[in-house]
């Protein structure tokens, strides 16, 4: 897509927060949103500005080193290997819940399939042994049960709670 | 729900284990109801199938064990037997989540071992051509039929004239088949000749051969070869959408080999995996059940591995490019057993939405006759 041919292209990006990225191109075409921008504006300069009213830049930042680190890897034929899983696992051990929310709102609104499906694991991971009180936290689930109607409900499958996390 | 978007939300619901989303049933009624949803279901089953995860290895020795598969460290007896579960249970079938358990020849059962949801079927009468003759070996198997979504249990019984009568020329057979749907026993009048060949004593008696192997909507038994009778090799199918039998072709093999058809039904498209060779744990088999691929198994990295269940005594890893074989040991897993894959799911054994719908009507009646009595009373005071 370059039109200097060796020379890399580099896109800019603008964040809600109005910070300016600029991004290597493969990395930035991993962005559906992105893509798809360029691909409906062929005579986009080279110099444009994609607005990302959406998505503020600290997830960004993060989203970049992600998929800036799955280029490279799959550049280097090392994709579904070992060193992969060890990223993905270093990447998202510091994540606090929040931010891993932040993560998923930004990777789901730039539409990037191979992040959003690590995020989505990593978030059944965290919440498989989790109470129900936790989830709902979690997501801002309201409870519409009336106090007997949850207790219905727990009651049909009483052994589904045993052995949960502390919250 | 919540700024969260759904899409995604459902996405991780769908990574869930059962128990979990049993637990999660609870958040609140809209999650309750999505979680209970025929698509959800679906979905969760179709994600668990696709990934091969969340596969549980059934061990049926004097009692029911579960191993985890991705693990296989140490068998588990089933925690919460129900009561018509107990050391003489028979496991017959395995899928998509729900296992066919029979106690007796007219005593079956569907379970689900991950919701521990249990069904029992109706009792269906054996059913004696003439007086004379004797009730022989008894087949069964139990699949889906994905056309009508629908699970069924197949019962072929075959009879004898005597207790010596074991080669069959004039046996006859009944087969009897159960829908979940219908919660029905149809019989199967139209029977093919060959049926009456499907018995060779310590053949099927022996590594519970002779229950129904399920793939694509079809259940299969073997019919070994009768050399007196000039009958060779069948693989029998008993297809369950449209409940017929038929023969399925076979690869020309000529020792023992482990083959795949990779398009049902097309003789052609069975290629060879590997053949068993001579080697210190698979010297002397006499029986050998492919059971699971490993994971990763053909992305390339070489690693290309199939679980098989020896003689119903040990599991080994099988690594059929490297020719190398080893043996899992599970802790806690009796000396023999038989083995069935099963799958985590979701899958309801009885139309809940239907028996509330019933339960309604009962208590709309029950109300309109107190409504009715009441008014009597009135008129009465």
């Amino acid at each position: 897509m370059s039109k200097l041919g060796q020379a890399k292209r580099i896109i800019f990006l603008k964040t809600a927060d109005g910070q300016l990225f600029e991004v290597d191109e493969p990395v930035a075409m991993e962005f559906e949103i992105v893509k798809s921008f360029f691909d409906e504006n062929e005579d986009a300069a080279d110099d444009t500005v994609v607005p990302l009213p959406n998505v503020s830049a600290e997830p960004l930042a993060g989203i970049i080193e992600f998929c800036k680190a799955h280029v490279e890897f799959r550049a280097n034929g090392a994709a579904g290997k070992d060193e992969v899983k060890k990223f993905n696992a270093e990447y998202i051990k510091e994540k606090s819940n929040e931010q891993l929310k932040e993560l998923i709102l930004a990777a789901n609104y730039l539409n990037i399939k191979e992040m959003l499906d690590f995020l989505t694991e990593t978030i059944a991971n965290r919440l498989k042994n989790k109470s129900v009180e936790y989830v709902r936290a979690f997501f801002g689930i309201e409870n519409d049960f009336t106090p007997q109607e949850e207790e219905a409900v727990r009651k049909e499958y009483e052994w589904a709670f045993e052995g949960v996390d502390e919250d | 729900m919540s700024r969260f978007p759904l899409d995604v939300l459902i996405d991780t619901f769908y990574l869930l284990p059962v128990k979990t989303l049993l637990r999660f049933r609870a958040l609140s009624k809209s999650f309750c109801s999505l979680i209970d949803g025929p698509d959800f279901i679906k979905h969760h089953l179709e994600h668990s199938l696709s990934t091969k995860s969340r596969l549980i290895l059934i061990l049926k020795g004097l009692h029911l064990y579960t191993v985890d598969l991705d693990s296989l460290d140490k068998a588990i007896p089933f925690s919460e037997y129900p009561e018509s579960i107990w050391g003489g249970t028979e496991v017959f079938g395995s899928c998509n989540g729900l296992l066919a358990l029979s106690n007796s020849d007219q005593d079956f059962l569907l379970f689900n071992p991950s919701t521990r949801k249990l069904f029992k079927l109706p009792v269906e009468i054996i059913e004696l051509p003439n007086d004379s003759c004797i009730r022989g070996f008894v087949f069964s198997g139990f699949g889906y039929d994905h056309v009508n979504d629908d699970y069924k249990v197949v019962r072929m019984v075959r009879f004898k004239q005597d207790e010596d009568d074991n080669i069959g020329w004039f046996s006859e057979y009944e087969v009897k088949v159960f829908s979940l749907k219908t919660n029905s026993w149809s019989r199967i009048k139209k029977l093919p000749n060959y049926l009456r060949f499907m018995f060779q004593f310590y053949f099927h008696l022996m590594h519970r051969r002779g229950y129904g192997v399920y793939a694509c909507g079809v259940l299969h038994w073997v019919l070994p070869r009768r050399p007196e009778l000039g009958v060779g090799n069948l693989i029998v199918a008993f297809d369950l959408v449209d409940e017929e039998f038929r023969v399925l072709p076979q690869p020309d093999y000529v020792k023992v080999d482990v083959w795949v058809m990779k398009e049902y039904g097309v003789k052609e498209s069975w290629s060879k995996l590997f053949s068993i060779e001579r080697s210190r744990s698979i010297s002397s088999f006499r029986f050998l059940k492919p059971l699971a691929y490993s994971k990763g198994c053909g992305d390339g990295d070489g690693r290309d591995k199939i679980l098989l269940d020896v003689n119903g005594e040990k599991l080994v890893w099988y690594d059929w490019k490297r020719k190398r074989l080893k043996t899992v040991r599970i802790k806690g897993a009796p000396d023999s057993f038989g083995t069935f894959l099963c799958v985590e799911s979701l899958i309801p054994l009885i139309d809940e939405k239907k028996q509330q719908r019933q339960e309604k009507k009962r208590n709309h009646n029950r109300k309109k006759r107190d409504d009715f009595l009441s008014k009597g009373f009135k008129l009465v005071l």
